[in-house]
Protein backbone atom coordinates (compact mmCIF):
# COMPACT_ATOMS: atom_id res chain seq x y z
CA UNK A 1 0.00 0.00 0.00
CA UNK A 2 1.08 3.59 -0.79
CA UNK A 3 0.18 6.98 -0.40
CA UNK A 4 -2.00 8.69 -2.52
CA UNK A 5 -2.97 12.54 -2.61
CA UNK A 6 -5.64 13.28 -4.48
CA UNK A 7 -4.80 16.05 -6.96
CA UNK A 8 -8.21 17.32 -7.63
CA UNK A 9 -9.23 17.91 -3.55
CA UNK A 10 -5.97 19.08 -2.49
CA UNK A 11 -6.45 22.55 -1.72
CA UNK A 12 -2.30 22.96 -0.08
CA UNK A 13 -3.86 23.14 3.59
CA UNK A 14 -1.18 21.78 4.83
CA UNK A 15 -1.85 19.82 7.71
CA UNK A 16 -0.48 16.97 5.98
CA UNK A 17 3.04 17.94 6.71
CA UNK A 18 2.39 19.21 9.90
CA UNK A 19 1.00 15.75 11.42
CA UNK A 20 3.11 13.35 9.16
CA UNK A 21 6.30 15.30 7.90
CA UNK A 22 8.42 12.60 6.57
CA UNK A 23 5.38 11.31 4.63
CA UNK A 24 3.97 14.40 2.60
CA UNK A 25 5.93 17.78 1.36
CA UNK A 26 4.53 20.38 -0.45
CA UNK A 27 6.10 20.92 -3.65
CA UNK A 28 7.43 24.23 -4.90
CA UNK A 29 3.57 25.23 -5.75
CA UNK A 30 2.41 24.62 -2.34
CA UNK A 31 0.76 21.57 -3.23
CA UNK A 32 1.22 18.29 -0.99
CA UNK A 33 2.75 15.37 -2.11
CA UNK A 34 3.10 11.61 -0.90
CA UNK A 35 6.82 10.85 0.03
CA UNK A 36 7.04 7.29 1.58
CA UNK A 37 6.22 3.87 -0.08
CA UNK A 38 6.12 1.85 2.94
CA UNK A 39 5.01 3.11 6.10
CA UNK A 40 6.39 1.77 9.14
CA UNK A 41 4.15 0.35 12.13
CA UNK A 42 4.90 3.28 14.20
CA UNK A 43 4.17 5.96 11.56
CA UNK A 44 0.77 4.76 11.19
CA UNK A 45 -0.87 6.84 13.45
CA UNK A 46 0.23 9.89 12.42
CA UNK A 47 -0.30 9.03 8.47
CA UNK A 48 -3.96 7.80 10.03
CA UNK A 49 -4.15 11.24 11.92
CA UNK A 50 -3.00 12.82 8.43
CA UNK A 51 -5.46 11.29 6.58
CA UNK A 52 -8.14 11.98 9.03
CA UNK A 53 -7.15 15.61 9.26
CA UNK A 54 -7.02 16.67 6.02
CA UNK A 55 -9.75 18.98 5.66
CA UNK A 56 -10.94 17.66 2.31
CA UNK A 57 -10.06 14.25 2.78
CA UNK A 58 -7.69 14.35 -0.28
CA UNK A 59 -5.39 11.37 1.12
CA UNK A 60 -6.04 7.61 0.98
CA UNK A 61 -4.57 4.64 0.83
CA UNK A 62 -4.01 2.93 -2.82
CA UNK A 63 -2.37 -0.58 -4.21
CA UNK A 64 1.26 0.39 -4.42
CA UNK A 65 3.43 -0.50 -7.73
CA UNK A 66 3.51 -3.73 -8.50
CA UNK A 67 0.69 -4.88 -5.90
CA UNK A 68 -2.18 -6.42 -8.23
CA UNK A 69 -4.24 -3.63 -9.14
CA UNK A 70 -6.83 -5.57 -10.76
CA UNK A 71 -5.01 -5.88 -14.64
CA UNK A 72 -3.05 -8.69 -13.70
CA UNK A 73 0.13 -6.33 -13.71
CA UNK A 74 1.89 -3.95 -12.22
CA UNK A 75 1.10 -0.01 -13.38
CA UNK A 76 4.28 0.87 -15.85
CA UNK A 77 6.67 3.03 -14.61
CA UNK A 78 6.01 6.41 -15.74
CA UNK B 1 2.57 35.02 -32.86
CA UNK B 2 -0.14 35.61 -35.23
CA UNK B 3 -0.66 32.52 -36.76
CA UNK B 4 -4.43 30.97 -37.58
CA UNK B 5 -4.50 27.77 -37.06
CA UNK B 6 -7.26 27.68 -39.34
CA UNK B 7 -4.85 28.38 -42.57
CA UNK B 8 -4.33 26.12 -45.10
CA UNK B 9 -0.69 25.69 -43.87
CA UNK B 10 -1.62 23.19 -41.51
CA UNK B 11 -3.74 21.22 -43.11
CA UNK B 12 -3.39 18.08 -44.03
CA UNK B 13 -3.99 16.17 -47.55
CA UNK B 14 -1.88 13.25 -47.94
CA UNK B 15 -2.35 10.14 -46.63
CA UNK B 16 -0.48 6.57 -47.25
CA UNK B 17 1.05 4.18 -46.74
CA UNK B 18 4.91 3.19 -46.59
CA UNK B 19 5.99 2.52 -49.60
CA UNK B 20 2.59 1.03 -50.87
CA UNK B 21 3.39 -1.73 -48.19
CA UNK B 22 0.30 -2.57 -45.89
CA UNK B 23 -2.27 -0.43 -45.99
CA UNK B 24 -4.68 -2.01 -43.97
CA UNK B 25 -5.77 0.96 -41.62
CA UNK B 26 -5.93 3.67 -44.18
CA UNK B 27 -7.79 1.52 -46.56
CA UNK B 28 -7.50 0.88 -50.09
CA UNK B 29 -8.21 4.33 -51.39
CA UNK B 30 -6.82 7.40 -49.20
CA UNK B 31 -9.58 10.20 -48.38
CA UNK B 32 -12.57 8.58 -49.93
CA UNK B 33 -15.30 7.06 -47.24
CA UNK B 34 -15.28 3.48 -47.42
CA UNK B 35 -19.21 2.30 -47.66
CA UNK B 36 -20.56 -1.18 -45.90
CA UNK B 37 -20.34 -3.08 -48.78
CA UNK B 38 -16.87 -2.17 -49.60
CA UNK B 39 -15.81 -2.75 -46.21
CA UNK B 40 -17.23 -6.24 -46.21
CA UNK B 41 -15.99 -7.06 -50.23
CA UNK B 42 -12.46 -7.20 -47.94
CA UNK B 43 -13.76 -9.77 -45.57
CA UNK B 44 -15.30 -7.26 -42.63
CA UNK B 45 -17.63 -8.10 -40.41
CA UNK B 46 -16.75 -11.64 -40.85
CA UNK B 47 -19.06 -14.58 -38.94
CA UNK B 48 -17.18 -14.38 -35.41
CA UNK B 49 -18.25 -18.00 -34.71
CA UNK B 50 -18.14 -17.79 -31.09
CA UNK B 51 -18.90 -15.07 -28.27
CA UNK B 52 -17.81 -14.31 -24.92
CA UNK B 53 -14.74 -16.52 -23.94
CA UNK B 54 -14.79 -18.47 -26.94
CA UNK B 55 -14.29 -15.28 -28.60
CA UNK B 56 -11.79 -13.78 -26.17
CA UNK B 57 -9.46 -16.51 -26.62
CA UNK B 58 -9.53 -16.71 -30.30
CA UNK B 59 -8.90 -12.50 -30.00
CA UNK B 60 -6.20 -13.82 -27.24
CA UNK B 61 -4.87 -16.25 -29.81
CA UNK B 62 -4.21 -13.99 -33.05
CA UNK B 63 -0.92 -13.43 -33.83
CA UNK B 64 0.19 -10.24 -32.84
CA UNK B 65 -2.66 -9.55 -30.43
CA UNK B 66 -0.59 -10.03 -26.98
CA UNK B 67 1.74 -7.33 -27.96
CA UNK B 68 -0.37 -4.68 -29.33
CA UNK B 69 -0.15 -1.47 -27.45
CA UNK B 70 -2.98 0.65 -27.27
CA UNK B 71 -2.64 3.57 -29.45
CA UNK B 72 -4.25 6.75 -28.01
CA UNK B 73 -0.72 7.38 -26.17
CA UNK B 74 -0.53 5.34 -22.99
CA UNK B 75 0.51 2.27 -25.09
CA UNK B 76 -0.87 0.11 -22.64
CA UNK B 77 -1.20 -3.66 -23.48
CA UNK B 78 -4.50 -3.93 -25.74
CA UNK B 79 -5.00 -7.44 -24.25
CA UNK B 80 -3.99 -7.03 -20.62
CA UNK B 81 -6.78 -4.26 -20.73
CA UNK B 82 -9.67 -6.32 -22.52
CA UNK B 83 -8.92 -9.12 -19.99
CA UNK B 84 -8.71 -7.35 -16.92
CA UNK B 85 -12.57 -5.72 -18.11
CA UNK B 86 -13.46 -9.46 -18.31
CA UNK B 87 -12.46 -10.23 -15.10
CA UNK B 88 -14.14 -7.42 -13.65
CA UNK B 89 -17.12 -7.71 -15.26
CA UNK B 90 -17.49 -11.51 -14.37
CA UNK B 91 -17.89 -10.15 -10.77
CA UNK B 92 -19.74 -7.34 -10.91
CA UNK B 93 -23.41 -6.41 -10.96
CA UNK B 94 -24.03 -4.64 -13.92
CA UNK B 95 -22.57 -6.27 -17.77
CA UNK B 96 -19.38 -4.06 -19.37
CA UNK B 97 -19.51 -1.50 -21.29
CA UNK B 98 -17.01 -0.78 -24.11
CA UNK B 99 -15.92 2.48 -25.34
CA UNK B 100 -14.43 3.17 -28.65
CA UNK B 101 -12.50 6.60 -28.26
CA UNK B 102 -11.95 8.63 -30.85
CA UNK B 103 -11.84 12.46 -29.09
CA UNK B 104 -8.35 12.97 -29.80
CA UNK B 105 -7.45 15.83 -28.40
CA UNK B 106 -3.59 16.26 -29.37
CA UNK B 107 -3.10 19.41 -31.94
CA UNK B 108 -0.72 17.28 -33.82
CA UNK B 109 -2.77 13.89 -34.53
CA UNK B 110 -5.22 13.71 -36.92
CA UNK B 111 -5.27 9.68 -36.98
CA UNK B 112 -8.24 9.21 -35.02
CA UNK B 113 -10.74 11.21 -37.11
CA UNK B 114 -8.96 9.97 -40.00
CA UNK B 115 -10.18 6.24 -39.44
CA UNK B 116 -13.81 7.44 -38.29
CA UNK B 117 -14.08 9.37 -41.09
CA UNK B 118 -13.03 7.09 -43.94
CA UNK B 119 -12.69 4.01 -42.46
CA UNK B 120 -16.01 3.99 -39.98
CA UNK B 121 -16.65 0.00 -40.76
CA UNK B 122 -13.57 -1.04 -39.39
CA UNK B 123 -13.27 0.98 -36.50
CA UNK B 124 -17.35 -0.79 -35.51
CA UNK B 125 -15.35 -3.92 -36.41
CA UNK B 126 -13.27 -3.64 -33.96
CA UNK B 127 -15.80 -2.64 -31.71
CA UNK B 128 -18.54 -5.07 -31.92
CA UNK B 129 -16.13 -7.92 -31.79
CA UNK B 130 -14.22 -6.38 -28.39
CA UNK B 131 -17.96 -6.04 -27.01
CA UNK B 132 -18.81 -9.37 -28.16
CA UNK B 133 -15.99 -10.98 -26.43
CA UNK B 134 -16.84 -9.48 -23.19
CA UNK B 135 -20.51 -9.87 -23.75
CA UNK B 136 -21.31 -6.11 -23.62
CA UNK B 137 -25.05 -5.30 -24.57
CA UNK B 138 -24.12 -1.47 -24.44
CA UNK B 139 -21.03 0.22 -26.39
CA UNK B 140 -20.36 3.78 -27.15
CA UNK B 141 -18.08 5.77 -30.10
CA UNK B 142 -16.97 8.62 -28.32
CA UNK B 143 -15.70 11.37 -30.88
CA UNK B 144 -15.36 15.18 -31.13
CA UNK B 145 -15.34 15.58 -34.76
CA UNK B 146 -18.25 16.50 -36.54
CA UNK B 147 -17.60 14.91 -39.79
CA UNK B 148 -16.32 11.81 -38.11
CA UNK B 149 -19.57 11.59 -35.83
CA UNK B 150 -21.74 11.96 -38.80
CA UNK B 151 -19.88 8.92 -41.04
CA UNK B 152 -20.47 7.04 -37.73
CA UNK B 153 -23.58 7.63 -37.66
CA UNK B 154 -24.46 6.62 -41.34
CA UNK B 155 -22.13 3.48 -40.79
CA UNK B 156 -24.30 2.26 -38.13
CA UNK B 157 -27.14 3.09 -40.55
CA UNK B 158 -25.54 0.98 -43.30
CA UNK B 159 -25.18 -2.15 -41.16
CA UNK B 160 -27.61 -4.72 -42.52
CA UNK B 161 -28.69 -6.00 -39.03
CA UNK B 162 -28.34 -4.90 -35.78
CA UNK B 163 -25.47 -6.58 -34.04
CA UNK B 164 -27.35 -9.69 -31.92
CA UNK B 165 -24.94 -8.92 -28.99
CA UNK B 166 -24.60 -5.28 -28.47
CA UNK B 167 -26.40 -1.87 -29.21
CA UNK B 168 -24.01 0.87 -30.22
CA UNK B 169 -24.29 4.26 -29.06
CA UNK B 170 -22.15 7.79 -30.50
CA UNK B 171 -21.87 10.26 -28.46
CA UNK B 172 -20.73 13.71 -29.15
CA UNK B 173 -17.63 14.68 -26.84
CA UNK B 174 -16.41 17.64 -26.36
CA UNK B 175 -13.53 18.94 -27.86
CA UNK B 176 -10.90 19.63 -25.32
CA UNK B 177 -7.67 18.29 -24.72
CA UNK B 178 -8.29 16.03 -21.99
CA UNK B 179 -11.62 15.09 -23.01
CA UNK B 180 -9.98 11.42 -24.42
CA UNK B 181 -8.68 11.32 -21.15
CA UNK B 182 -10.01 7.49 -19.87
CA UNK B 183 -11.63 8.65 -16.62
CA UNK B 184 -13.29 12.36 -18.26
CA UNK B 185 -14.23 9.68 -21.23
CA UNK B 186 -16.17 7.58 -18.35
CA UNK B 187 -17.00 10.39 -16.83
CA UNK B 188 -18.59 12.07 -19.74
CA UNK B 189 -20.37 9.15 -20.66
CA UNK B 190 -22.06 8.81 -17.14
CA UNK B 191 -22.21 12.84 -16.15
CA UNK B 192 -21.87 14.82 -19.19
CA UNK B 193 -18.81 16.49 -17.70
CA UNK B 194 -15.36 15.55 -19.49
CA UNK B 195 -13.24 16.22 -16.85
CA UNK B 196 -10.39 13.39 -15.74
CA UNK B 197 -11.13 11.77 -12.01
CA UNK B 198 -8.03 10.84 -10.01
CA UNK B 199 -7.29 7.07 -10.43
CA UNK B 200 -7.43 4.06 -8.80
CA UNK B 201 -9.96 2.77 -9.37
CA UNK B 202 -9.24 2.78 -13.03
CA UNK B 203 -12.39 2.45 -15.97
CA UNK B 204 -12.25 -1.29 -15.53
CA UNK B 205 -13.27 -1.62 -12.41
CA UNK B 206 -15.80 0.99 -12.13
CA UNK B 207 -16.50 3.09 -15.21
CA UNK B 208 -19.53 4.11 -17.32
CA UNK B 209 -22.65 4.29 -14.59
CA UNK B 210 -20.39 2.24 -11.82
CA UNK B 211 -20.13 -1.02 -14.80
CA UNK B 212 -16.70 -2.23 -15.45
CA UNK B 213 -15.38 -0.29 -18.66
CA UNK B 214 -13.29 -0.74 -21.65
CA UNK B 215 -12.24 2.36 -22.91
CA UNK B 216 -9.96 1.42 -26.23
CA UNK B 217 -9.04 4.36 -28.60
CA UNK B 218 -9.96 3.90 -32.24
CA UNK B 219 -6.98 2.96 -33.90
CA UNK B 220 -6.25 -0.41 -31.72
CA UNK B 221 -9.71 -1.41 -32.40
CA UNK B 222 -8.84 -0.98 -36.30
CA UNK B 223 -6.00 -3.00 -35.42
CA UNK B 224 -8.47 -5.90 -34.43
CA UNK B 225 -10.55 -5.77 -37.15
CA UNK B 226 -7.86 -5.94 -39.22
CA UNK B 227 -7.06 -9.11 -37.99
CA UNK B 228 -10.52 -10.77 -39.20
CA UNK B 229 -9.49 -8.95 -42.88
CA UNK B 230 -7.95 -10.68 -46.19
CA UNK B 231 -5.26 -10.58 -46.37
CA UNK B 232 -4.07 -9.50 -42.52
CA UNK B 233 -0.78 -9.52 -41.15
CA UNK B 234 -0.25 -9.73 -36.97
CA UNK B 235 -2.62 -7.28 -35.10
CA UNK B 236 -0.82 -4.02 -34.65
CA UNK B 237 1.96 -4.76 -37.28
CA UNK B 238 1.70 -1.04 -38.63
CA UNK B 239 0.66 2.42 -37.08
CA UNK B 240 -1.15 5.47 -38.03
CA UNK B 241 1.30 8.69 -37.50
CA UNK B 242 1.04 12.44 -38.26
CA UNK B 243 3.73 13.76 -39.85
CA UNK B 244 4.68 17.52 -39.71
CA UNK B 245 6.62 20.47 -39.39
CA UNK B 246 10.15 21.27 -41.17
CA UNK B 247 8.38 23.22 -43.67
CA UNK B 248 6.58 20.18 -45.76
CA UNK B 249 2.81 19.90 -46.03
CA UNK B 250 1.51 17.45 -42.90
CA UNK B 251 1.07 13.49 -43.99
CA UNK B 252 -0.40 10.90 -42.45
CA UNK B 253 1.81 8.06 -42.82
CA UNK B 254 1.12 4.51 -41.95
CA UNK B 255 4.18 3.00 -40.91
CA UNK B 256 5.74 -0.53 -40.29
CA UNK B 257 6.44 -0.59 -36.57
CA UNK B 258 10.04 -0.16 -36.05
CA UNK B 259 10.91 1.57 -39.20
CA UNK B 260 13.77 3.63 -38.68
CA UNK B 261 13.18 7.57 -38.50
CA UNK B 262 16.17 8.18 -40.71
CA UNK B 263 14.23 6.34 -43.48
CA UNK B 264 11.09 8.10 -43.12
CA UNK B 265 12.76 11.65 -42.82
CA UNK B 266 14.30 10.87 -46.10
CA UNK B 267 10.79 9.59 -47.52
CA UNK B 268 9.20 12.77 -45.93
CA UNK B 269 11.75 15.66 -46.78
CA UNK B 270 14.05 13.72 -49.15
CA UNK B 271 17.18 14.14 -47.33
CA UNK B 272 18.55 12.68 -43.59
CA UNK B 273 19.13 16.05 -41.95
CA UNK B 274 20.76 15.61 -38.35
CA UNK B 275 19.89 19.07 -37.74
CA UNK B 276 16.13 18.27 -36.74
CA UNK B 277 14.59 17.81 -33.50
CA UNK B 278 11.71 16.25 -33.26
CA UNK B 279 8.65 16.68 -31.05
CA UNK B 280 6.98 13.55 -30.81
CA UNK B 281 3.78 11.57 -29.36
CA UNK B 282 1.51 14.64 -29.51
CA UNK B 283 2.45 16.91 -27.04
CA UNK B 284 3.21 14.09 -24.55
CA UNK B 285 6.19 12.54 -25.48
CA UNK B 286 9.22 15.27 -25.33
CA UNK B 287 11.79 17.07 -27.71
CA UNK B 288 14.75 14.76 -28.80
CA UNK B 289 16.59 15.06 -31.87
CA UNK B 290 15.69 13.39 -35.12
CA UNK B 291 18.10 10.40 -34.44
CA UNK B 292 18.21 8.39 -37.79
CA UNK B 293 18.25 5.30 -35.99
CA UNK B 294 15.63 6.08 -33.91
CA UNK B 295 13.08 2.85 -33.88
CA UNK B 296 9.88 4.00 -34.14
CA UNK B 297 8.03 1.68 -32.04
CA UNK B 298 6.55 2.24 -28.32
CA UNK B 299 9.88 0.19 -26.86
CA UNK B 300 12.28 1.86 -29.55
CA UNK B 301 11.26 5.80 -28.51
CA UNK B 302 10.99 4.82 -24.59
CA UNK B 303 14.60 3.61 -24.49
CA UNK B 304 15.59 7.19 -25.74
CA UNK B 305 13.77 8.35 -22.66
CA UNK B 306 11.08 9.21 -24.81
CA UNK B 307 7.51 8.48 -25.67
CA UNK B 308 5.69 7.64 -29.01
CA UNK B 309 2.16 8.48 -27.76
CA UNK B 310 -0.28 8.75 -30.24
CA UNK B 311 2.48 8.01 -33.24
CA UNK B 312 2.87 12.01 -34.17
CA UNK B 313 5.68 13.32 -35.49
CA UNK B 314 6.21 17.16 -35.64
CA UNK B 315 9.56 17.69 -37.18
CA UNK B 316 11.74 20.87 -35.74
CA UNK B 317 14.37 22.36 -38.59
CA UNK B 318 16.74 24.81 -37.48
CA UNK B 319 16.64 27.57 -36.31
CA UNK B 320 13.27 26.41 -34.29
CA UNK B 321 14.57 26.51 -30.45
CA UNK B 322 13.41 23.18 -28.50
CA UNK B 323 13.22 25.84 -25.56
CA UNK B 324 10.96 27.95 -27.39
CA UNK B 325 9.06 24.83 -28.83
CA UNK B 326 8.70 23.42 -25.04
CA UNK B 327 7.51 26.72 -23.97
CA UNK B 328 4.55 26.39 -26.36
CA UNK B 329 3.69 23.90 -25.06
CA UNK B 330 3.78 24.28 -21.22
CA UNK B 331 1.71 27.26 -22.81
CA UNK B 332 -0.77 25.06 -24.06
CA UNK B 333 -1.33 23.33 -21.21
CA UNK B 334 -1.38 26.13 -18.90
CA UNK B 335 -4.43 27.08 -21.30
CA UNK B 336 -5.99 23.81 -22.11
CA UNK B 337 -5.48 21.69 -18.35
CA UNK B 338 -8.45 20.31 -16.80
CA UNK B 339 -8.71 23.44 -14.40
CA UNK B 340 -9.44 20.99 -11.13
CA UNK B 341 -5.98 19.77 -9.58
CA UNK B 342 -4.22 23.07 -7.97
CA UNK B 343 -1.18 21.71 -8.81
CA UNK B 344 -1.49 21.04 -12.45
CA UNK B 345 -2.74 24.45 -12.96
CA UNK B 346 -0.60 26.14 -11.17
CA UNK B 347 2.73 24.08 -12.26
CA UNK B 348 1.86 24.72 -16.05
CA UNK B 349 1.35 28.67 -15.85
CA UNK B 350 4.23 28.57 -13.40
CA UNK B 351 6.62 26.56 -16.07
CA UNK B 352 5.28 27.87 -19.04
CA UNK B 353 6.27 31.55 -17.66
CA UNK B 354 9.98 30.98 -16.85
CA UNK B 355 10.46 28.63 -20.10
CA UNK B 356 9.20 31.62 -21.65
CA UNK B 357 11.64 33.53 -19.48
CA UNK B 358 14.61 31.82 -20.25
CA UNK B 359 14.41 34.70 -23.41
CA UNK B 360 16.18 36.47 -21.01
CA UNK B 361 19.13 35.96 -19.13
CA UNK B 362 18.46 35.37 -15.24
CA UNK B 363 21.03 34.82 -13.27
CA UNK B 364 18.98 35.79 -10.02
CA UNK B 365 17.45 31.91 -10.16
CA UNK B 366 19.59 29.06 -10.37
CA UNK B 367 17.22 27.51 -12.99
CA UNK B 368 19.44 24.63 -13.59
CA UNK B 369 18.61 23.09 -10.38
CA UNK B 370 14.79 24.12 -10.51
CA UNK B 371 14.22 22.31 -13.87
CA UNK B 372 14.78 18.74 -12.72
CA UNK B 373 13.42 18.76 -9.55
CA UNK B 374 10.14 20.83 -10.98
CA UNK B 375 10.39 17.44 -13.49
CA UNK B 376 10.89 15.42 -10.54
CA UNK B 377 8.20 16.84 -8.70
CA UNK B 378 5.30 16.76 -11.31
CA UNK B 379 6.18 13.09 -11.72
CA UNK B 380 2.34 10.77 -11.30
CA UNK B 381 0.73 13.62 -9.62
CA UNK B 382 -2.18 14.92 -11.27
CA UNK B 383 -5.54 13.12 -11.94
CA UNK B 384 -4.40 12.64 -16.07
CA UNK B 385 -1.30 12.51 -17.36
CA UNK B 386 -0.85 16.69 -18.58
CA UNK B 387 1.89 17.08 -15.56
CA UNK B 388 3.75 13.93 -16.80
CA UNK B 389 3.61 15.18 -20.10
CA UNK B 390 5.14 18.73 -18.96
CA UNK B 391 7.62 16.39 -16.71
CA UNK B 392 8.88 14.16 -19.56
CA UNK B 393 8.88 17.81 -21.85
CA UNK B 394 11.03 18.85 -19.13
CA UNK B 395 13.41 15.94 -18.72
CA UNK B 396 13.65 15.44 -22.51
CA UNK B 397 15.22 19.36 -22.47
CA UNK B 398 17.66 18.66 -20.16
CA UNK B 399 18.78 15.16 -21.44
CA UNK B 400 19.36 15.85 -25.03
CA UNK B 401 19.37 19.88 -25.31
CA UNK B 402 22.03 20.62 -22.22
CA UNK B 403 23.45 22.93 -24.23
CA UNK B 404 20.66 25.02 -25.12
CA UNK B 405 19.44 25.38 -22.01
CA UNK B 406 22.90 26.54 -20.50
CA UNK B 407 23.02 29.04 -23.06
CA UNK B 408 19.57 30.41 -22.64
CA UNK B 409 20.39 30.66 -19.25
CA UNK B 410 23.43 32.34 -19.52
CA UNK B 411 22.83 34.57 -22.33
CA UNK B 412 19.02 34.46 -23.23
CA UNK B 413 17.91 33.69 -26.63
CA UNK B 414 16.59 36.52 -29.27
CA UNK B 415 14.47 33.68 -30.71
CA UNK B 416 12.50 32.92 -27.12
CA UNK B 417 12.49 36.64 -26.29
CA UNK B 418 10.44 37.61 -29.32
CA UNK B 419 7.75 34.94 -29.45
CA UNK B 420 5.28 36.35 -26.91
CA UNK B 421 1.67 35.66 -26.56
CA UNK B 422 -1.25 33.91 -25.45
CA UNK B 423 -1.66 31.36 -28.16
CA UNK B 424 2.02 30.95 -28.85
CA UNK B 425 1.69 27.10 -29.49
CA UNK B 426 -0.97 27.63 -32.35
CA UNK B 427 1.65 26.83 -34.85
CA UNK B 428 1.54 23.29 -33.51
CA UNK B 429 -1.28 22.23 -35.10
CA UNK B 430 -2.74 19.74 -37.41
CA UNK B 431 -5.72 20.31 -39.06
CA UNK B 432 -8.34 17.89 -41.09
CA UNK B 433 -9.92 19.88 -43.65
CA UNK B 434 -13.58 19.04 -44.41
CA UNK B 435 -14.31 16.99 -47.58
CA UNK B 436 -15.75 19.56 -49.75
CA UNK B 437 -18.53 17.34 -50.39
CA UNK B 438 -19.58 17.50 -46.69
CA UNK B 439 -22.54 19.93 -45.48
CA UNK B 440 -21.17 20.67 -42.28
CA UNK B 441 -19.77 23.54 -40.48
CA UNK B 442 -16.50 24.04 -41.49
CA UNK B 443 -15.27 25.28 -38.09
CA UNK B 444 -16.78 22.16 -36.30
CA UNK B 445 -14.86 20.20 -37.71
CA UNK B 446 -11.13 22.04 -37.22
CA UNK B 447 -8.94 19.92 -34.62
CA UNK B 448 -7.98 22.96 -32.31
CA UNK B 449 -9.83 22.39 -28.95
CA UNK B 450 -11.70 25.16 -27.70
CA UNK B 451 -10.48 26.91 -24.66
CA UNK B 452 -10.91 24.58 -21.43
CA UNK B 453 -14.27 26.01 -20.42
CA UNK B 454 -13.81 23.06 -18.55
CA UNK B 455 -8.85 19.57 -20.31
S1 LIG C 1 -3.93 18.45 4.41
FE1 LIG C 1 -5.09 17.83 2.59
S2 LIG C 1 -5.50 19.71 1.48
FE2 LIG C 1 -3.89 20.08 2.96
S3 LIG C 1 -2.00 19.86 1.82
FE3 LIG C 1 -2.44 17.94 2.83
S4 LIG C 1 -3.61 16.79 1.30
FE4 LIG C 1 -3.63 18.89 0.64
S1 LIG D 1 -3.80 17.00 -13.95
FE1 LIG D 1 -4.26 18.95 -14.94
S2 LIG D 1 -5.15 18.44 -16.89
FE2 LIG D 1 -5.21 16.59 -15.60
S3 LIG D 1 -7.17 16.63 -14.59
FE3 LIG D 1 -5.80 17.68 -13.24
S4 LIG D 1 -5.96 19.86 -13.83
FE4 LIG D 1 -6.78 18.62 -15.42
Amino acid sequence: MRLRVDPVKCQGYAICTEVAARHFSLDDWGFAQALVVDVAEADVEAVTEAITDCPVRAIRWIPGPGEDDGRGTQEPAG
Amino acid sequence: MAVDPRSARFALHEARSWRGDDSGLLGPTPFTRETHDAYAALGGYPDRGARGAGLLDRLAGTPGMAALQGRGGAAFPALTKIRAAARAAAAAPSPPVVVANGAEGEPLSVKDRYLLRYRPHLVLDGLLTVAAALGAPQAHVYVADAVARASVETALADLAEPDPVTTVHVFAAQDTYVAGEETAVVRALTTGIARPVDKPPRPFQVGVRGAPTLVLNVETLACIARTGLRGASRAGATFLATVSGAGRSPVLYELPIGLGLGDLLREHLGRQDSGLDVLIGGFFGGIIPAWPDLELSHPGVARRGAGLGCGSLHLLEPPACPVAVAADVVAFYAEHNAGQCGMCMASSTAIAATLAELGEPRPDRNYAELLPRWAAQLRGRGACAVPDAIAVLLRSLLRHHPQTVTRHLAAGCDRCRRIKGDSRWEHLVVTLPVPADEPTDPLAAELVPSAMGAR
